[in-house]
């Protein structure tokens, strides 16, 4: 509404010249915008997005390799990338995706509508949901290349950083709980590790094989936004991680359960969880590391 | 200042509605107005003996014949209001609590997901087989298997179960209702409905595709009216500003539409790019997809502007009158929605109120900050600001302090945003590298947009509560 004042204010004569001097400090900010906005911290980053309920973790390597980890339940995820990503910086070069739930993945087909991605990796399956066959849509309708994952694959980033795959055992497991199946990895860069557990199931956990010299581990995702039923405690014992992140929102299941945070803090094992702190940053130049986390 | 004359005496002027002075057609439309006003919220008896009332008054103070009329149109008014039966009040969820229900209504807002399952919330119920209203909002949680969109319609049937929510209110839950979507009503024409779907859903894509967040949701709700997809709490931080008007399609985006075409009347001529003006408008409004509301914005701005091109500026009150009057002729519900109470009231604030804020900024300062531009911004949103206030505040029970500063703040941007947003969006459909260079310049004042709506609507004073 409100047609003729704002007209009245609006109609006045054309007059290109008008426009110079407008353009051109619009043309000065964004190229200082872009300058500025250029990534010149060469530390790996490993940052668990505050996505709610779900998941959804980014890794940019040291020489500026951009993974992103499962999506979270919704297009949240894109927001966090608008902010860690340059604004001229539409590409992504590795997507994983651990497992086909919703709360994974739905935010996954939000970044493929919006972003370049390079390459996928997933096990496909036979899912019904309905977020599953829009990812698949999407990843067919762009074209995208596919890699499968199973344990002993070994996806390198950079020269220096690799993910390790510890699991699923095979690619073509018929189950009906998807977390039995979701991939499994292990960030190496130098010296540092972090290992990345999404949603896997105590079963899982007690068969997984962490390869001998990363038992000195520095991050560990704990599973299944803390849910008591994915508890190991010989695995946290084992895996002894220096810290402990829980990717965790609002729910009604009581994640994280009091099980899980006292598994970990009578181990004197710090918990950051992203429901209180927001999302948590890890840096590392592969032999020290600091951590930050962001609202 | 000397030869303009002063607010109080502009403001008596106003409020002493020296009818001889006023247009007949003006008189005619604010009798209907008021007729259908009467006609829906008083009975049929106490309308007519209202209007009987003021006739009476009027035709001892004044002349017979003119006013007689005047009253024919007004009673025209609230008799067709009378022939519409009156809708059965709606019930009430807690009438319904723990019990067996079938209702259908609509999706509000995005599902939200869990592992397995989605919650979503419905508005907009009636009950299935007897088709009564309901009043109030349920949430639903269902199986994340199918997909459902804000806005579909849907039947339901299941327990509904109340508890006490924060403040007072009660919350209404359905848990793994059954659920059988409903089927679009059939719209005329849906093929080429079907075509602008296309073309609205491509353009959103190009600017999800080019623009970071959340300023690409920001180009899509200025440019497209799509406020759907803006991030939640940047909804929020939009609504504590006091800017939520900017990102629905209504009459704002449709005045710099045709502020467009009203520029190129250089060119074309008046009578051309008025009808020029038309076209893109009508294309505009197609093509956001907006409902009632904005072809309301459409026909109130399309009058507006002809009364202008025309010449006849200083009829626009004329033209407001007589535009609310031929749409209730159409809808006299429009009344009561508070989309069209908010556009008319705002109109009406910036043509009366606006000179009135002119002159008492004058008189602050005459030199200085008061630059000309800065002045017209801070009068006219003053002016919309104050005539939408006590409906504002009667339905929401809250209004933005911070509104009538960032209102002039993104006053200059806004058609920057809309002119850059629209040549990526046309570029887009040609050269996606092309888009990305355009959207980068469409950045900046995007850019300040979002600056402005953080930093206003992370005051803690934003937003008072009344």
């Amino acid at each position: 509404m409100g047609a003729p004042a704002y007209l009245t204010i609006l109609i006045r004569k054309i007059n290109l010249r008008r426009f110079f001097w407008p353009g051109l400090v619009m043309l000065t900010i964004l190229v200082w915008a872009a300058v500025l906005s250029f990534p010149r911290d060469n530390r790996l980053l490993l940052k668990f997005y505050d996505v709610g309920e779900g998941d959804a973790i980014f890794i940019r390597t040291e020489q500026g390799k951009k993974v992103l980890i499962d999506g979270g339940p919704d297009g949240r995820v894109v927001n966090y990338l608008s902010k860690d990503l340059p604004f001229y910086d539409r590409t992504l070069d590795l997507m994983i995706v651990t497992h086909p739930h919703a709360d994974h993945l739905r935010g996954l087909v939000e970044v493929l509508t919006r972003y370049h991605v390079r390459r996928v990796v997933y096990n496909p399956g036979q899912y019904t949901e309905a977020v599953y066959r829009d990812f698949e849509r999407e990843i067919k309708a762009q074209n995208i290349p596919v890699w499968t994952a199973k344990v002993g694959d070994t996806l390198t980033l950079d020269a220096k950083s690799r993910l390790l795959v510890l699991w699923p055992t095979s690619i073509n497991q018929e189950t009906s709980n998807p977390n039995e199946t979701s991939i499994i990895l292990l960030l190496r860069t130098g010296a540092f590790s972090a290992l990345l557990l999404d949603d896997a199931e105590k079963s899982v956990q007690a068969a997984l094989f962490i390869p001998p010299g990363d038992d000195d581990l520095e991050v560990l995702k704990v599973p299944h936004h803390g849910a008591r039923t994915a508890l190991d405690e010989f695995l946290v014992a084992k895996a002894a991680p220096k810290l402990a992140v829980i990717s965790v929102g609002r729910n009604s299941y009581g994640h994280p359960s009091a099980e899980v945070l006292g598994a970990y803090s009578i181990r004197n094992i710090p918990i950051l969880r992203t429901d209180t702190a927001g999302s948590v940053s890890i840096l590392t130049d592969g032999l020290k590391w600091w951590y930050e986390t962001v609202r | 200042m000397a030869t303009s004359p002063s607010y109080f005496r502009r403001l008596k002027l106003f409020l002493a509605l020296n009818f001889s002075r006023l247009p007949l057609i003006f008189l005619l439309s604010l009798s209907w107005l008021f007729g259908s006003a009467a006609g829906i919220y008083l009975t049929p008896l106490l309308a007519v003996a209202g209007g009987l009332i003021i006739l009476a008054v009027f035709l001892i103070k004044r002349g017979p014949v003119a006013y007689l009329s005047l009253f024919l149109i007004y009673l025209l008014a609230v008799l067709r209001l009378g022939l519409f039966s009156q809708s059965s009040p709606a019930t009430t969820l807690d009438h319904l609590a723990s019990r067996e229900v079938n209702l259908q209504g609509t999706v509000d807002g995005p599902p939200r997901y869990y592992n397995q399952t989605q919650r979503l919330f419905m508005f907009d119920l009636k009950d299935s087989v007897s088709l009564r209203p309901v009043a109030g909002k349920i949430e639903i949680t269902t199986s994340a298997d199918v997909t459902y969109e804000p806005g579909q319609q849907l039947n339901l049937s299941g327990t509904l179960e109340l508890t006490p929510g924060q403040g007072g209110r009660t919350y209404a839950e359905i848990s793994y209702p059954k659920i059988t979507a409903r089927p679009a009503p059939p719209k005329p024409f849906s093929g080429f409905q079907k075509m602008l779907d296309n073309i609205r859903q491509k353009m959103l894509s190009i600017l999800k595709k080019t623009l970071p967040e959340p300023q690409a949701s920001l180009a899509a709700g200025v440019i497209l009216g799509m406020k759907e997809q803006l991030p939640a709490e940047f909804a929020n931080q939009l609504k504590r500003a006091g800017l939520t008007h900017i990102v629905v399609a209504s009459g704002y985006n449709i005045t710099i539409v045709l502020s467009f075409s009203a520029q190129l009347a250089l060119f074309l001529g008046k009578r051309l790019s008025l009808i020029l003006g038309l076209l893109l408008t009508v294309f505009y409004a197609l093509l956001t997809g907006g409902g009632i509301p904005v072809w309301r914005a459409v026909l109130m701005s399309f009058i507006a502007l002809s009364f202008e091109m025309t010449g006849r500026e200083r009829e626009a009150r004329t033209a407001l009158f007589l535009s609310a009057a031929f749409i209730t002729l159409l809808q006299p519900e429009s009344l009561t929605e508070l989309s069209f109470q908010l556009s008319f009231l705002a109109t009406f604030g910036l043509l009366y109120f606006t000179p009135v804020f002119d002159d008492m900024l004058s008189k602050i300062h005459r030199r200085g900050l008061g630059s000309k531009y800065f002045k017209e911004a801070l009068s006219s949103t003053l002016a919309a600001q104050v005539a939408t206030l006590p409906v504002l505040i009667g339905s929401f029970g809250q209004v933005s302090l911070v509104a009538p500063i960032t209102n002039c703040l993104i006053f200059i941007v806004t058609p920057l945003i809309m002119g850059l947003s629209g040549i990526t969006l046309f570029v887009g459909l040609f050269s996606a590298g092309l888009a990305s260079l355009v959207a980068w310049l469409a950045l900046v004042p995007l850019t300040y947009f979002v600056k402005v709506v953080e930093f206003f609507g992370n005051l803690p004073w934003a937003l008072l509560r009344i």
